[in-house]
Parts: structure tokens; sequence; C-alpha cells
């Protein structure tokens, strides 16, 4: 094939798109939902997994009360559910001194400003821990972190944002990990500090002195001593042990760990979901095979004697053949168009999302292998609606569609 | 130039008989020569026609256009043949309802590998229309599309224009003016044209007029699907 007779074939099959322009778009359209709804269930499942298990915030494990592992994680890391229950100080102390811990620092939680988790600790958490290797946190110019016995708070950026805190301005917690006007505290809190932003669920918390939520006006007397969960870096194989001696032999305490692999069987107890959301993007793909068929199909007995009056100006049954083809592999890449702006737009609505719910800050939209999966997969499905109507353009009879139509 | 020897072409009729079309034994014309074909409607001669173009296959016998063998080539040849060498005018002109003027006749350019705007544009002004290049068929009169239908016929250069009734949809006016631009192009072109037609008034235009129930040797059960 010449290029000239390339460029023809193109500037028909581009023509056709054009006459047929509604009929074309409702079969872009469906191919792009079909193909954007795949992308999205795909990438987000596959970046979620890699952005939450990247937000441990550089904690190798969880020790917390006896309970469910991914309940302690989500919690203690991730802000979110309630606390499994306590542990006592004196356990606290003990981890932090056992062999194969590099460090230790002890959460607390159980009140609220404004929705906003309140997460006591210590400062060291963000004077020595690498949240990411190499990487600890940064305090915005004129903040500095709290102190260990004074009322005063270093917030996360996005709570910094949202509330519009800024350094100097006081508080009232409230009591509970939910907000409720009535339940708030005596105590005022003098911002002292914003973080900046990290893009982990760290951004999305008010951190004040532990002795702050265990001192709480109105709290228990028992919080006193107690610690929601601690979290902990190891050294070596210090894992192991732990597992064994606090999962496997006692009864006292769980240790989630590896904080990872925790995260990934959550995960895969979703892909019920993604399977779901998979099986309606191929219901979705094949309804929109059969559109773009029928749309050539109406447009071949519209077009019939079209061809054949092509055909008759030296067009070759081939180049029929092409121009019909041609026009279902442009739908088709207007369906890739179309799928890139639905992936587009549902992987932006679902990283606001999670960063608002979670904290955890997705990657940035990539396209990888899969990627060219799906758009190959959609060219061919193009192609394969495309043949019987195209096998009909190339049968077209042309002295049979010359006759005079009038 | 044309060469048209022992061609026959019949048609599968009712309860399984055979009806023949065309019969000629022996048809010639020379480059540049203009011949009208007289006829009666429903005679055969718009399947005579299809056969010279390669639309339609013979049953038998051999078309020679420019030394080559018509009758003989694969279909793709036979296209490719048509594309470059052949111009065809219908009587119902037969434009491409979603293609401009200019690009009617571009399209057999492009099929024949040579797209010169130029020429297409020169030949589309040479039939009166130079304000209507961008004007979509509907937006033309029945005389101004026949003459884009004429451009595109000659567009390629062929050195056979073959038109079928061209003037049967034309006023008397419209009619004369479009032989007069047929018979000017085909001269600068150095076309040879055949005209098929029963309308007396187009036939006297021409020197050499060919009887078509002379030329036909087929049986007076013609039922040919046109003219």
């Amino acid at each position: 094939m010449t290029q000239s007779s390339f460029a023809t074939i193109l500037f028909l099959a581009w023509r056709g798109c054009k006459q047929y322009a509604f009929s074309s778009l409702v079969a872009a359209f469906t191919i792009a939902m079909a193909g954007g709804l795949f992308l999205s269930t795909w990438k987000l499942k596959n970046e979620a997994n890699q952005s939450f298990s990247e937000a441990a915030g550089g904690f190798d494990a969880v020790l917390g009360a006896r309970g469910s592992k991914l309940q302690l994680i989500l919690n203690s890391l991730f802000h979110l559910e309630a606390s499994p229950g306590n542990l006592s100080w004196e356990q606290y102390e003990l981890i932090k001194s056992t062999r194969g811990i590099r460090e230790a620092f002890p959460l607390a939680v159980g009140d609220n400003y404004m929705g906003y988790r309140l997460v006591g600790t210590l400062p060291d958490l963000f004077l020595k821990h690498e949240w990411k290797a190499g990487k600890k946190y940064a305090i915005e110019q004129g903040g500095r972190v709290f102190s260990e016995m004074a009322k005063e708070a270093l917030v996360g950026s996005f709570v910094a944002q949202k509330l519009g805190l800024k350094i100097g301005d006081q508080f009232h917690p409230y009591h509970g990990l939910t907000f409720r006007e009535e339940s708030k505290h005596e105590d005022l809190y003098l911002v002292v500090g914003i973080l900046e932003p990290t893009g982990t669920p760290a951004d999305r918390v008010i951190w004040i002195p532990i002795k702050g939520i265990q001192m709480m006006e109105g709290h228990d007397q028992s919080m006193a001593q107690s610690v929601s969960a601690v979290l902990l870096s190891l050294k070596g194989s210090a894992g192991f042990h732990l597992d064994l001696k606090y999962n496997k032999q006692g009864n006292q305490a769980t240790l989630a760990w590896p904080i990872a692999s925790t995260l990934s069987r959550f995960f895969e107890k979703l892909n019920w979901f993604e399977q779901i959301l998979s099986m309606v993007s191929y219901l979705v793909a094949l309804i929109g095979t059969l559109i773009i068929t029928a749309t050539l199909r109406t447009v071949m007995n519209e077009r019939t004697r079209e061809f054949a009056i092509l055909r008759c100006l030296g067009a070759t049954r081939i180049q029929i053949t092409s121009i019909v083809l041609g026009q279902s592999i442009l739908i088709s890449i207007f369906g890739i168009f179309g799928a890139c702006v639905t992936f587009f737009g549902i992987h932006a609505g679902a990283t606001q999302l999670i960063r608002e719910q979670t904290g955890v800050l997705m990657k940035g939209i990539s396209f990888d292998q899969v990627s060219v999966y799906v758009f190959v997969v959609i060219l061919t499905l193009g192609l394969i609606s495309g043949l019987i109507p195209a096998i009909q353009a190339y049968r077209i009879s042309l002295s049979e569609n010359l006759k005079p139509s009038s | 130039m044309l060469e048209v020897k022992n061609l026959s072409k019949s048609f599968a009729g009712i309860k399984e008989t055979v009806t023949p079309v065309v019969r000629v034994n022996e048809f010639l014309m020379k480059q540049g020569e203009m011949v009208a074909l007289r006829g009666e409607s429903g005679s055969g001669k718009t399947t005579f026609l299809h056969l010279l173009a390669g639309i339609l296959s013979p049953d038998e016998g051999k078309i020679f256009l420019d030394n080559v063998e018509l009758t003989s080539l694969c279909e793709t040849k036979r296209d490719q043949l048509r594309a470059s060498s052949i111009g065809y005018v219908f009587q119902t002109f037969n434009l491409l309802r979603g293609f401009t003027a200019l690009e009617n006749v571009l399209l057999p350019m492009s099929f024949a590998g040579k797209t010169d705007k130029q020429w297409a544009s020169h030949l589309l002004m040479k039939v009166g229309l130079e304000e209507k290049f961008h004007h979509l068929p509907g937006q033309l009169s029945i005389g101004q599309q026949q003459r884009v239908a004429l451009a595109r016929a000659l567009v390629n250069q062929p050195s056979l224009l073959l038109a079928d009734e061209p003037t049967g949809n034309l006023d008397r006016k419209n009619a004369s003016n479009a032989l007069e631009i047929m018979d000017d192009l085909c001269r600068e072109t150095n076309a040879g044209l055949l005209i098929v037609s029963h309308d007396e008034n187009v036939i006297s235009h021409f020197e050499k007029i060919v009887q078509w129930s002379e030329l036909n040797r087929s049986s007076d059960q013609m039922t040919g699907y046109s003219q």
C-alpha cells in the first residue's frame, strides 16, 4: 500500500466517522468507559497496595493489645478505626529494652479536634526517627516539636491546611475519635509547629505529648499508665523472635509484623471487589464491541452504494475493506483516549478521597505494561468488531450497486 | 485504443433460463475518437459499458484497452486500470454525498496514486465551478453536479471516457452545455469518448454514431438491467 493510498484510506475512514459522528462517539464512549474502568481498578489496587505499604512511616512492626493485626496497623499507623485496647506502660518499657529493638515509640489515642485525631507520642519521633530511608520529619519554618510536658501540639500539614491552624493558635481537644461538640475537654493546647507534608497518614494527625492524652482532664485514671500501641523499628531477625514471643507463645499482646504482608493480605481480601469491577469492565467492553459492529453494519448498509462508487473510481476491494477496518480502528483510538481520560478522572478522584480519608498520598499516574496491554486489547477488539462489516464491504457487488437509484 | 472481440454476457433468467444481453463481435475506437452509441432503453447498453469499464466480467470475449487485455486481468489490476485509464460518467452522477466538489474530483486521483490538486482545480474551473470547490453535492444544482461528475471522470486523464446517458437528468440547456464541456475536456485530455444515449438531441452532436441494435447480436429476449 502506497503512502498516498494509506492517506486516502485514513481520510475516508475519518470521513466515515465524521459522517456517522453520533454512533461513532457512542461506540468510542463505551470503549472508553470499559478501558478506563479496567485500568482504574487494576492500577488503583496496585498503587494503593504499594502506597499503603510505603506509608508505614518507617516502622517494621506494631505492638498493641491482643486482637486483630490489621486493626492494630490501621489504628496506629493509618489513624483509622478504633484502638483494639491498651498496653501498660510497663509493657512499653519492656519491649523498648528488648534485644533487637532499634526504636520504640508509644502512641496514645482517644481524642480529636474537629474530627482529626490527637495522637500522643514522644518528641523523639520527630527529632530522631526516619519516616522514610534518610528522611526525618521536617517542620515548617518558625515551628518546633512540642515539649514532653507541655500542652503543645505539632499539627500535620493536611490538618493545618483543612482547619487553617497556624503557629500560635490554641484549641480545646474533644473526647473520642469522632467530633462531638458536647465532649470538649477543658485543656487548652498551643500550636507550636506545622509538619512539612510527607504524603503519609502523619499529615492528618495533631501530634501532642503522650502525657497530654494520658493526663487529659476527664480521662480515666487508668489511661495515665497505658499506651494504645508501640511503633517498632527492628534490627536483624528480631521480628521472628518477637512474633514467636507475643503471637505464638504469649496471650497479652499482638505484634503486627511484618506490616507489608499484613496489608497485602488486607488487599487480597478486597480482591472480590476488584473482580466485580473487572467483570463490569469486561461486560462494558463487550457492549462496546457490539456497538462498534452494529454502528459499522448500519453504516455499511447506508454506504454500500458509496463503496461501489469508490470501487468504480478505482478503489480495490482491499482498499474498501481497509476503510471499514480503519473506521473501527479510529473509533478504538478515540476509545483509548477516552479510556485515558476516564482513568485520569477516576484516579484523581480516588487519590483525593484516599488522601482525605487516610492521608496516604498515592503515586502519580503512570502507564506500565498493563496499560499497553489494555490499549492493545482495545485496538484488537476494534479490529474484531470491524471484521464482519469489512467482509461485507469486501463482498460488495459493483454492478449491482451501481444501478441507477432513481 | 479500444478493441472488443467476440464479447458476450448473459444473465440468469427465470426457471434456470439464460438471457443473453450483450453479444458484440467487434468494436473499435481510436485514440481521441468520439462515438455515440444509440439504442433503446433496456437493450443492454449499460451492461456493455460496465463490461468495457471492467465493472462486469464477460462470459466470453476479449477487451483490449491501450493494448492491455482488460479481460485477462485479475480484479485488483482491473480496478487499477480503471482508476488510471477509464473515466465513467453515470446518468445519476453518483457523486459522494459527504464530500465536497473538489474532494469528489480528487478521489480517483488518490486511488490512482497521484494527487494533483492544481489539476483537479483546473478541471473544476474549466467546467465553470470555480466558486463551488467546497460545496457538497446537495448544495449544487443538477447541472453543476453533472459537471463535477465530468471533471471527476476526466481527472486522471483517462484514455477512454464512458458516459452512460450523461444528460438523462438534465434539461435541454444544461444537456447541451454538458456535451460541450465533455467534448472540450476530451479534446484537451485527448481522451476517447463513448457516449450511450437514446436522446436524438445528444446523438446529433456526434459525427460517428453506432446503432446498438446493429452492434449487439444478442437475441431479442434481452432484458438488460438498465436503460
